[in-house]
């Protein structure tokens, strides 16, 4: 299996089967990212391909000083927060919630809700949560990055890192109280 | 008890000096409501952590697609910009010649077509004569 680097030279070159190589190894994170920001629908899966459109239109800028996966998931965070803002501006998160809200009311509180209410659940108290708690809690505990690389990839001072996701978590708990 | 918390949610993603260590190890040995509040923090946080991601087998095909045409629309990039700047531009124009037409009714109280064509301005000593020929 080749390494990133070596494939993204090839790709340069203009192979598309090394592209298509990138694509296969990356794209469950890259995916990841983009619904723990929008949420798992057909927007996700736009912005999560449109991220490696944007990749492959700006090979030569990638130089390897980063791994790819946090370039990759840079982009991906960026395109996330620009669709989130887009939304916004319709009103759609609005009514997202106004129709979504009654499938969160789980009749019997006494017994452990399924997995798949518990995934919509989490799913759901995500896009409650601001954007900019969204994507550190997201960054960290989704993607698995470190602190430190959260504040890398979000070019921001890790003690901002480290009080929004100390904030994000608290929302979220507020969050997820009210569906239990 | 809140500053407690607030260590013990800090102390879940940063390393904490030994004397906020040993103030929350304490706290913690204390206090059954703040082990409860970190057995709810770590459950919330395994939540998250293992938020299924749906598989997409269609992925990469559709990325390849999108890739392919993307490059067929760079073709057509200059048109459309084209495109997209007309109705500005035709705007821009009409808003241009109502401006004009402003100015030419409060100078002139009126929208007369001689003034309109300039023709108001001619001196008869210098039109051009032509000599019909009947």
């Amino acid at each position: 299996m080749l390494p990133d680097l070596d494939l993204v030279e090839q790709c340069k070159s203009g192979d598309q089967n090394a592209f298509r190589a990138l694509v296969e190894r990356h794209q469950q994170q890259v995916r990841g990212t983009v619904i723990g920001m929008i949420g798992a629908n057909q927007e996700a899966e736009d912005v999560a391909q449109e991220v490696f459109i944007r990749f492959y239109r700006s090979l030569e800028d990638f130089r390897g000083d980063s791994k790819l996966g946090t370039y990759l998931t840079r982009i991906a965070i960026n395109l996330s927060l620009n669709e989130l803002k887009r939304q916004q501006r319709r009103n759609r998160r609005f009514l997202f919630f106004e129709k979504n809200e009654k499938v969160f009311q789980i009749e019997d509180t006494s017994a452990n809700p399924s997995r798949k209410d518990t995934q919509e659940m989490v799913q759901h108290a995500l896009q409650r949560l601001e954007p900019n708690f969204r994507s550190v809690i997201v960054l960290r505990m989704i993607d698995g990055y470190s602190v430190k690389e959260t504040a890398e990839i979000l070019k921001l001072p890790q003690g901002t890192i480290a009080s929004r996701l100390a904030r994000g978590q608290k929302k979220l708990k507020e969050i997820l109280s009210t569906y239990l | 008890m809140k500053d407690a918390i607030n260590r013990l949610i800090f102390s879940l993603d940063n390393d904490l000096s030994p004397e906020e260590q040993n103030l929350l190890d304490k706290a913690l040995a204390e206090s059954t409501a703040l082990q409860a509040e970190k057995t709810k923090l770590l459950e919330m946080r395994a939540l998250i952590e293992n938020l299924e991601i749906p598989a997409n087998p269609n992925f990469t095909d559709k990325v390849m697609a999108g890739l392919e045409s993307s490059s067929n629309r760079k073709g057509k990039n200059m048109e459309a910009s084209i495109l997209h700047l007309f109705p500005r531009v035709a705007a821009a124009c009409i808003l241009f010649i109502a401006v004009a037409f402003s100015v030419i009714y409060f100078s002139e109280t009126d929208l007369p077509m001689d003034s309109l064509v300039g023709i108001d301005d001619v001196m008869p000593e210098e039109a051009t004569y032509v000599l019909l020929d009947y």
